[in-house]
């Protein structure tokens, strides 16, 4: 049923500044890449990418809005609702060796699949310093090149510059990308010009989160981001709205 | 077989997008209508941007769902460049829904419109709004006689008027809207509004705490009110309320209805629903002895 599971918090702890991660008292068998939509009465309701699926599943997420700061004051006990998990999550059939470049809690939607196999993937993972890349000890042994924007670890770029010496360095069947828009569009454009097959997480203003009242549609083919998506292919995001504008409550364009 | 004619426009089958499903941008409607649509409807125009309410908008029950999505708009102005991209990327025809807060918003907003869509359709009957604009339009026969007034005098286009079947009786509010110039009839919007409190945080779950019922539990209601209209006026009717299968539209067409919206079908059978309810209807019509829409429509009555 579309309506809100309401679960105990069992735990909201800080990674860095303005950034948390929230673990659940219930037991999401989902994909990874998929979300749920997260209900705080009184405040609201907003999709959320599953950084851990299965039992006690968490979510990893930053400080934007009224939304995330009511969910960062909750405690272990507090109540929260969740409905989903929704969308179609990463597709990997027959995809053997597999690239990420992620930026920041962008990562969050690809942790379930780093954690599960980590001998096939190979890692970009950027933020703008060293306190930012929250998932750095979860990562271990993978293979992992990190980037900062200031420097302060790895190497002194944005993730998705670091790609292109990575394509060139071995065969891979996929990217997968999640962060920034504008990082992701970069992404895009590099796969795009080397013909790499490429997936994208999306985000946009969702309401209904079950593909029907299409606030999340995207321009040009009118894919639904909750319900086509969230991750799209590149085929799929060519001559897209992707880093030219998003529309807003109101249904306006505006940057994205 | 399934092409009908609606206020004078074409429609290749009798299957329309309900508003406020679908259809916020150009480029998804022209999805819809890939799908199969015989037309497709532009979510509500309001006169000036409005956010709408906040979320949840939207919670199932059994046998539906219950919304509140609050009749969010880019405005009259920013739509008109979505209908025009619309009409670039689709040639199925597109009905412009719209909405007022008061009569003059009403003619305002559908002078604008005309003769931008194939058809206009007044939504006097959101049932989500009413702490902001009271009680709607089509809960009294004044009310709905003097919007529909002003809209005819100034705007062109074939113009819907959609009812509410949350009143003692649509039909006679159906009379005063043909009555007042109107083209046809839409209906019907959602019932009630309903409400659902969660147990655990013991609050009602939508933000705007009620939402007006759509989905499979309201066809019923949607057969009765179509049939008291088809009895009470002239002019077409578009029959919306739970229609999931092609049965439900032969239904709601036997009912009255040359057309049937789809909406929350969506949610169970995605938007392949549209060439679904197609094949099904025209089975179900190849069956029966039917040879077109028309010799279906209204045959219940008498």
């Amino acid at each position: 049923m579309d309506k809100p599971q309401v679960i105990k918090v069992l735990d909201n702890k800080l990674e860095a500044a303005g950034i948390k991660t929230i673990k659940l008292d219930a037991d999401i068998g989902a994909s990874a890449g998929q979300f749920v939509m997260l209900w705080i009465p009184d405040i609201g309701e907003k999709p959320f990418s599953l950084s851990k699926v299965g039992k006690n599943p968490e979510i990893t997420y930053d400080v934007k809005g009224k939304f995330t700061k009511a969910l960062f004051s909750l405690k272990k006990g507090d109540l929260v609702g969740f409905r989903g998990p929704y969308g179609n999550g990463w597709n990997l059939k027959g995809k053997k060796k597999i690239a990420i470049v992620a930026g920041g809690v962008g990562l969050a939607p690809l942790m379930p699949l780093i954690e599960s196999d980590k001998d096939k993937l190979t890692v970009i993972y950027g933020a703008k310093n060293k306190e930012l890349l929250v998932f750095k000890k979860k990562l271990g042994k993978s293979k992992v090149v990190y980037t900062t924007d200031d420097g302060s670890f790895g190497k002194h770029c944005y993730a998705c510059d670091a790609l292109g010496g990575i394509l060139a360095g071995g065969k891979y069947d996929v990217v997968l990308t999640c962060g920034p828009e504008i990082m992701m569009k970069k992404v895009l454009d590099i796969c795009m010009k080397n013909k790499m097959p490429c997936q994208a997480s999306l985000e946009r203003y969702m309401k209904c989160g079950i593909g029907i009242c299409g606030s999340c549609a995207i321009d040009q083919f009118g894919l639904r981001v909750c319900k086509d998506g969230p991750i799209f292919t590149v085929e799929q995001l060519k001559n897209s709205e992707l880093g030219k504008y998003a529309r807003d409550k109101t249904g306006s364009k505006k940057k994205p | 077989m399934l092409s009908i004619k609606l206020c004078g426009v074409r429609l290749e089958n009798p299957t329309i997008i309900a508003s406020g499903i679908l259809g916020v941008t150009a480029a998804s409607l022209a999805r819809v209508a890939r799908a199969g649509a015989g037309a497709v409807t532009k979510k509500s125009i309001g006169l000036k941007p409005r956010e709408g309410h906040d979320n949840p908008v939207m919670v199932e029950v059994t046998g539906g769902y219950l919304n509140a999505i609050g009749l969010p708009t880019v405005g009259v102005e920013d739509t008109l460049q979505e209908l025009k991209e619309y009409k670039r990327l689709s040639k199925v025809p597109v009905i412009a829904s719209f909405y007022g807060a008061t009569a003059d918003d009403f003619r305002e907003v559908a002078k604008r419109l005309d003769g931008k869509a194939d058809l206009l359709e007044a939504n006097i009957s959101c049932p989500n709004v009413r702490s902001e604009f009271g009680l709607s339009f089509s809960a009294s026969c004044e009310d709905a006689r003097e919007v529909v007034k002003g809209i005819k005098g100034i705007a062109k286009t074939p113009l819907l008027v959609k009812l509410s079947p949350n009143v003692p009786d649509i039909g006679e509010i159906a009379r005063a809207v043909e009555k007042a110039g109107a083209d046809g009839i839409t209906a019907i919007n959602t019932v009630g509004p309903g409400m659902v409190i969660d147990l655990k945080t013991r609050k009602p779950v939508l933000a705007n705490k009620t939402g007006g019922m759509s989905g499979p539990a309201v066809k019923p209601i949607m057969v009765r009110c179509v049939y008291d209209i088809y009895e009470a006026v002239k002019i077409p009717i578009v029959g919306v309320g739970g229609i999931t299968t092609g049965e439900d539209a032969a239904e709601a067409i036997m009912a009255g209805a040359c057309a049937v919206g789809i909406g929350t079908g969506i949610a169970y059978r995605g938007i392949e629903i549209f060439n679904l309810v197609k094949k099904e209807l025209a089975v179900f019509m190849k069956k029966e002895g039917f040879k077109g829409i028309d010799e279906m429509v209204g045959i219940a009555h008498g």
